[in-house]
């Protein structure tokens, strides 16, 4: 027991951290281009090795490195992993893929930036397109333009002569040397991992408030959703699946097999949608219309949940509904056939033989052997049931995950859709790793060491 | 005519439930492949001040670059004007008809001919479920064959070789980690410097140059002397787990951030890159069970080399639980598009599928034709999947009651 829970643990805890590194990282290439593209930035503009360590307002500190190690090749600068201006760095890109060293581009840069201020001071607007050019041949046919009056000042020649030395500089290998860095903690994921463990996940961009408190007010909508939802699918899973076990030859039997295949094929949102025209609306009969119509849904989260539950109670009928019914159907067959499974090994038979009542075997005997796939399953089913809310909460307008994430993605406010993201996850994970515990508790033999 | 025989004579062997579930998947696929004849708000045939034309066809030709899209003819001004049955095309526009244009009223209007009603631009439901059901089948068949080819590579490569039986000395382990690091970076920098045909020659080059050198190394894996197995079903196995542990619909949710609105071909490459996993398990699993059998110890012993007894001995024995696998995953795949639609993240805005349709009754509920007919169509092709998937499983026969 305890080496089965040491080894799920040791395959959980690497999982949780690819999984928060994969949330970290989406999270990381739209902010960075946010903040590439951010006005502080731009102008802050490309010079120098980690020139300025300001930590912007909004965003994650963009002058640490992504990873505790990073490998690139040996021509690129250090600073080309922070995020300043956007063209400007394909630019210095671009001259270094045709293997321009980076110690004279950056002098020529500094050489360039001068010379333009001074262009500029003196009113002369012949060189604008200087800053789009990104070889040295380009270069000399741009500084063709300038005028003679300019050409004898001494920015001018040393322009000229960095330019020299970058064609001098070309070496192409340097492109094919990969160069390992490390950086130890001082890196964005390990910054972020830190916050997100001391419980700071962050702000929202739209009302500003934590998204760890928005994320909250949705998740326990979702999870009672989803708990009364799983109760109610593996009560009814078994109670069906054992009536029809026990009659499954007899006409009633077949019905229900029937209507259980029915049901398991009919999507979640169609399903939905059909009870909602159908009990929710007045567009088939107005004496149908017994439940309130879905989108008048307003949450006060002052309110505790129980409270919520009592006023809102009505309006949740039909999304527990049609979150259970596909779900029951899927687990009350597989549970059925397993039960018929079990029927045909020999100490089924020998309680037959005994004389003991079916009914009574199959509580007695059957129940336990038959639960294991249900069990396994319910590691699947939590994901599926999560995954599956999404599209009833957006169609009831309830206030859940589902719902905050698509509202999220509408509003680009990247922190919470990552953070559901990254939750989601560790919902999945710690869910597979319960039901496997909760299999070898129930079944002994799942612990036993190997041959 | 014999081969039509043949299969109406298999067709009739089966049970009813099958046969019907059949027809219906045929019936769909025949309505995908003829949508645009179906379909079309321009005329199969017309004459044109003396010359006859076929302005419905007209459109593969220009896809395919043979005519030139800017010389279309006005069609309008044509006589003897053969129409589709549904004279309007998925995207169509219909402005007399805009603004959710309910069935009854439809029928009503002798003029009209909306069928299954409009929605509020205008746009002809029945001629959207029939461009629907062709995304349908293109999206459940591509993202399902897209899915299966590695996925049941990978699973029967990890299936055979489980975690103890792919033998290297450690140099060999050495060379390989090393040589997939310099040729993964060489690419990297390879594909980031050039441009053009050049950088997919290069790149093609290093495909080839990793087979060769991998093919070196890799000689006489099941030498005995060669002392540490490679725990691939373990590496793999994990990759695996860290596909599953995010819910499918969030995990889509959030890669469709980065491509807002995506084309069809990313749409089913990232449907793709969600299924690949179940393919490896079923293909694992399936493997995992063949090859502890006698014909596969025996085939080893009397040395048939690793690839021919993979293809040849045990995919012939395990293609039909991959086959089930596949059927199921189409329609998973089916009702992920349709769910993504559903909650409006789904493709560009033009494609009228069964999901965009379903989006639109979800946000004007009066219109229940707007739900009611996507959903349907869904609903019967989701369940004559299911019921042929149930058809196979039980060919071993029904089973006693007490």
């Amino acid at each position: 027991m305890k080496r089965l829970i040491f080894s799920r643990l040791s395959i959980a805890i690497p999982l949780l951290l690819a999984v928060s590194f994969t949330a970290f990282v989406l999270k990381d290439i739209l902010q960075s281009e946010e903040a590439g593209s951010s006005e502080e930035i731009q102008n802050r503009g490309a010079g120098g090795r980690h020139s300025e360590s300001r930590q912007l307002s909004n965003f994650e500190d963009y002058t640490l490195p992504l990873f505790y190690f990073s490998i690139r090749p040996l021509a690129y600068p250090d600073t080309l992993s922070t995020p300043f201006n956007k063209i400007q760095k394909q630019r210095i890109k671009n001259f270094i893929h045709r293997g321009i060293g980076w110690e004279e581009l950056e002098v020529y840069l500094n050489n360039e930036k001068s010379f333009l201020d001074q262009l500029q001071l003196k009113g002369i607007t012949v060189l604008e397109n200087i800053s789009m050019s990104d070889t040295p041949i380009e270069l000399r046919s741009d500084l063709e333009n300038v005028p003679d009056s300019i050409r004898g000042s001494s920015e001018f020649r040393t322009l000229e002569k960095s330019i020299q030395d970058m064609e001098r500089s070309v070496n192409h290998v340097t492109m094919f040397i990969p160069s390992f860095h490390w950086h130890g903690a001082s890196n964005r994921y390990h910054q972020w991992l830190k916050r997100i463990i001391s419980g700071d996940w962050g702000n929202s961009r739209v009302d500003y408030r934590p998204s760890w408190i928005k994320i909250k007010e949705a998740i326990t909508w979702t999870l009672s959703i989803n708990l009364i939802s799983l109760i109610l699918v593996f009560g009814l899973a078994i109670v069906i699946g054992e009536w029809l076990f026990l009659h499954h030859l007899r006409a009633g039997g077949k019905w229900v097999e029937t209507i259980l295949f029915f049901i398991y094929s009919i999507p979640r949102f169609f399903l939905a949608m059909l009870l909602i025209q159908f009990f929710a609306s007045d567009t088939i009969h107005p004496g149908l219309h017994i439940f309130p119509s879905p989108g008048f849904f307003d949450s006060d989260p002052s309110a505790s949940i129980v409270t919520q539950w009592f006023r809102y109670g009505t309006q949740l009928i039909l999304p527990v509904i049609s979150i259970v019914l596909p779900s029951m159907a899927y687990l009350t067959r597989i549970y059925a056939n397993k039960l018929l499974d079990e029927k045909s090994k020999p100490y089924a038979f020998l309680a037959w033989s005994r004389g003991d009542k079916p009914g009574f075997i199959t509580r007695k005997h059957l129940r336990r052997n038959a639960l294991m796939p249900l069990v396994a399953l319910l590691g699947m089913e939590i994901p599926a049931l999560i995954g599956g809310s999404v599209v009833i909460e957006v169609l009831f307008n309830l206030p859940g995950m589902g719902r905050l994430m698509l509202q999220s993605i509408v509003m680009q406010d990247w922190v919470i859709v990552f953070n559901i993201l990254l939750l989601t996850g560790i919902f999945t994970i710690v869910g597979k790793l319960i039901s496997d515990i909760l299999y070898s508790v129930l079944d002994p033999r799942v612990s036993w060491p190997k041959q | 005519m014999k081969v039509i025989t043949k299969y109406w004579h298999w067709l009739k062997s089966k049970s009813k439930t099958f046969q019907i579930s059949f027809l219906i998947v045929l019936i769909s696929i025949i309505i995908a492949m003829l949508a645009d004849v179906l379909a079309n708000d321009k005329p199969l045939l017309c004459n044109c001040s003396g010359t006859w034309r076929w302005p419905a066809f007209r459109q593969y030709a220009e896809n395919l670059n043979l005519l030139d899209p800017t010389h279309a003819f006005d069609y309008v001004s044509c006589t003897h004007r053969f129409m589709p049955p549904i004279p309007y095309a998925a995207s169509s526009i219909d402005p007399s008809a805009s603004g959710y244009l309910s069935p009854q009223i439809a029928w009503s209007a002798s003029s009209n001919k909306h069928w299954l009603g409009t929605d509020a631009l205008g746009r002809d439901i029945l001629a959207g479920l029939i461009h629907g059901t062709r995304y349908a089948w293109v999206i459940g068949l591509l993202s399902t064959m897209l899915a299966a080819i590695p996925g049941i590579f990978i699973g029967m490569a990890i299936g055979y070789w489980k975690n103890n039986r792919l033998k290297l000395s450690i140099l060999q382990i050495i060379l390989f980690i090393l040589l997939s690091f310099v040729l993964m970076y060489e690419g990297f920098v390879l594909s980031v410097i050039t441009t053009g045909p050049l950088k997919w020659a290069l790149i093609l080059g290093l495909f080839l140059l990793t087979y060769i050198l991998g093919r070196l190394i890799s000689r006489k894996t099941n030498d005995i002397s060669k002392k540490y197995a490679i725990p691939v079903d373990g590496i793999a196995m994990r990759f695996i787990d860290y596909f599953e542990s995010f819910p499918r619909l969030f995990l889509l949710m959030a890669l469709l951030v980065f491509l807002a609105r995506p084309s069809m071909g990313l749409m089913i490459l990232l449907i793709a890159i969600i299924r690949w996993p179940l393919f490896a398990q079923v293909a694992r699993s399936e493997t995992l069970r063949e090859s502890t059998l006698n014909y596969v110890l025996s085939s080893e012993n009397i040395g048939i080399p690793w690839y021919k007894i993979l293809t040849r001995h045990i995919w012939p024995n395990i293609k039909s639980a991959l086959f089930i696998t596949a059927l199921f995953s189409m329609s998973t795949a089916i009702l992920l598009e349709a769910s993504l639609s559903f909650i409006g993240l789904g493709l560009k805005l033009e494609r009228v599928t069964w999901g965009s349709i379903l989006n639109e009754g979800r946000q004007y509920l009066p219109g229940w034709w707007l739900s009611i007919f996507p959903g349907m169509a869904i609903f019967l092709l989701l369940i004559s999947l299911h019921w042929i998937l149930a058809e196979k499983d039980q060919s071993d026969g029904p089973r006693e009651g007490w």
